[in-house]
């Protein structure tokens, strides 16, 4: 009966917003309708946080990891503000056993689908402004 | 203040991040926000003196304690808020304690917490400087040529020891008869000089009783005597850094005395009941209408006390040496009284000066205030007239002496003065005054006296 409703709802709503795996409800609280701004904030993300991942994955394989802590912590400002949940824990787990080198060997996966669910964002986000 | 731009600047190396913050906290139209992405582009910038400075706590190659520490070297006014990733209550703690102004943490609240964090703040700011303003109008309001009002010879020498007085820290004392203004030196002294924002401390020694005002100065610890139940700083401790004055210092009981002496040279104190002492940095005036050194011809002031306390001695004109300054300062009390009570402007007629400056002012410039007042009270015009000014004191010899008149007519009033003292006992009056009661009589007969 619930499944049956659940499905009904998905029928009716985007299919694109059900997959995303963002929510841009926080830049929009703080956008102030500026719609320009939202889009702004957009672009930056696509912009910047690639960097940061390639980074991340290069320090990884380097297993320079205090390199791989400090970009942990600052991606994790934003996936935590686009409330990209899928990674808000990992991207914590990984900032902590890089600083802590504890449990290594977890990281690179985890590095690794990080990686993934920030590009499955960046096409998700073009897709807003195109 | 609340309508000037507030500077806000953001530190923060995450330009997706620091973008966030910086668009939110614009939204606020009295806000003006930068954002800078290191630490070195936020020093340069420095000197354009930011309200407050939101800084990131992990900045690539900084420590954000670092950050802090050099932005309160430079300017300990600017308000700093961290802004960290890091849940950690430590690290939190010892930026608070390096005078961090907040510490919020990043996650879904950061920007409405930061948001009230600087409302907060503004709040303090705005309060602050109100302080500052209020302060510095105290200042103003103790400018002491506009508060001790006149152009007579005697007052200018005043205003030539107060400059004297307000370079150093040397103690001054104020003589000067009841009603002359000596509070009011004291305070221009402290206001006008570098202790001015620090306290100004009264006490008047004739006002508390020989077996409190111990405790009143030194302070007394917990359980010093019965009724002390608490530990209570005294006004020594309280005037610290700033001003102590004591007024009527002449009727401080003789065996305090010599442990003011001590306080003054040792400088510090000991309160009642304590073993320890307190070091103190006090500017010390004291005043009396007393001539000291009659008190301690009289044995009833210590001779060390008093070469202790004379330093810079100033003493004050009464009202009826002042000359024109009567007049003066009658027209300045007549014009704060009619603006303080919405009057129209009230004229002080040439007869009512000159009843005035006749008059001896046993209470000088207070008894000066309390008659213009009255007399505004008692006029009906804007005119104020003779019969408009009361004095309250019977006439008094100071009063006679005051007057420009004859032997004659001294002599009459003297005569009269007796007569009215004595309810008009002709004999008795004649006795005391040494003269022959036919004199008395000859002078009713003329009318020059009135026994009736």
């Amino acid at each position: 009966m619930e499944a049956k409703l659940l499905n009904g709802q998905n029928a009716n709503a985007k299919p694109a917003s059900e997959d995303k795996l963002y929510n841009l409800s926080m830049v929009e609280s703080v956008s102030g309708g500026n719609t320009d701004f939202i889009k702004k904030m957009i672009l930056l993300f696509i912009d910047a946080v690639p960097k940061d991942v390639v980074m991340m994955r290069s320090a990884c394989a380097a297993k320079n990891w205090a390199q791989v802590s400090k970009t942990a912590h600052k991606l994790k400002s934003t996936i935590d503000s686009m409330a990209i949940k899928t990674i808000q824990q990992d991207i914590r787990t990984i900032e902590s056993n890089a600083k802590q080198l504890v449990e290594l060997d977890l990281i690179p996966a985890l590095v690794e689908k990080v990686e993934n669910t920030i590009n499955t964002c960046l096409v998700q986000l073009s897709t807003e402004i195109a | 203040m609340k309508n000037q731009t507030f500077k806000i600047y953001i530190i923060e190396d995450d330009a997706w991040y620091g973008s966030m913050l910086q668009h939110y906290l614009a939204l606020n139209p009295e806000y003006e926000v930068s954002r800078f992405e290191s630490p070195g582009e936020f020093f340069a910038q420095l000197h354009n003196k930011p309200d407050v400075v939101t800084l990131d706590y992990s900045l690539p190659d900084c420590d954000g304690a670092e950050v802090l520490r050099k932005i309160k070297e430079t300017n300990p006014d600017i308000r700093v808020i961290i802004i960290s990733g890091q849940e950690d209550v430590a690290t939190a703690i010892n930026l608070l304690k390096s005078g961090a102004f907040d510490y919020i943490v990043k996650d879904d609240d950061t920007k409405d917490r930061l948001w009230n964090s600087i409302l907060h703040l503004r709040e303090i700011s705005d309060l602050k400087q109100e302080v500052e303003t209020l302060k510095s109008q105290v200042g103003r309001k103790y400018d002491f040529s506009e508060m001790i009002l006149g152009k007579s010879d005697a007052v200018k020498k005043v205003f030539a020891l107060i400059e004297k007085a307000v370079n150093t820290n040397i103690t001054v004392s104020i003589t000067g008869e009841t009603g002359s203004g000596k509070e009011m030196v004291a305070k221009a002294i402290h206001y006008n000089s570098q202790r001015q924002k620090l306290p100004f401390v009264t006490v008047n020694v004739a006002a508390i009783p020989r077996e409190l005002i111990e405790s009143e100065l030194f302070g007394h610890e917990k359980g010093a005597f019965t009724g002390a139940v608490t530990r209570r700083i005294g006004k020594f401790e309280e005037a610290d850094k700033g001003t102590l004055f004591l007024d009527e210092i002449g009727e401080l009981d003789i065996n305090l005395q010599a442990k003011l002496l001590r306080v003054l040279q040792e400088k510090e104190i000991t309160r009642v009941g304590g073993s320890g002492t307190v070091k103190i940095d006090v500017r010390i005036i004291v005043a009396t209408h007393k001539n000291l050194m009659e008190e301690v011809k009289n044995k009833n002031f210590r001779e060390d006390l008093y070469y202790r306390l004379i330093g810079l001695p100033v003493t004050l004109p009464p009202l009826r040496e002042r000359g024109d300054d009567i007049c003066i300062l009658a027209k300045h009390f007549t014009d704060n009284f009619c603006r303080d009570n919405k009057l129209g402007k009230k004229i002080i007629s040439p007869e009512a000066q000159q009843k005035l400056v006749q008059y001896s002012f046993p209470g000088n410039v207070r008894e000066l205030k309390s008659v213009m007042e009255l007399a505004v009270v008692m006029t009906d015009g804007d005119l104020i007239l003779p019969e408009h000014i009361t004095f309250n004191t019977n006439s008094s010899i100071a009063d006679l002496l005051s007057k420009e008149i004859t032997l004659k007519e001294f002599e009459t009033q003297l005569i009269q003065h007796y007569l009215d003292k004595y309810e008009r006992d002709v004999l008795l009056v004649a006795k005391k005054l040494d003269i022959g009661k036919s004199t008395i009589y000859r002078m009713v007969q003329m009318g020059e006296l009135n026994i009736r």
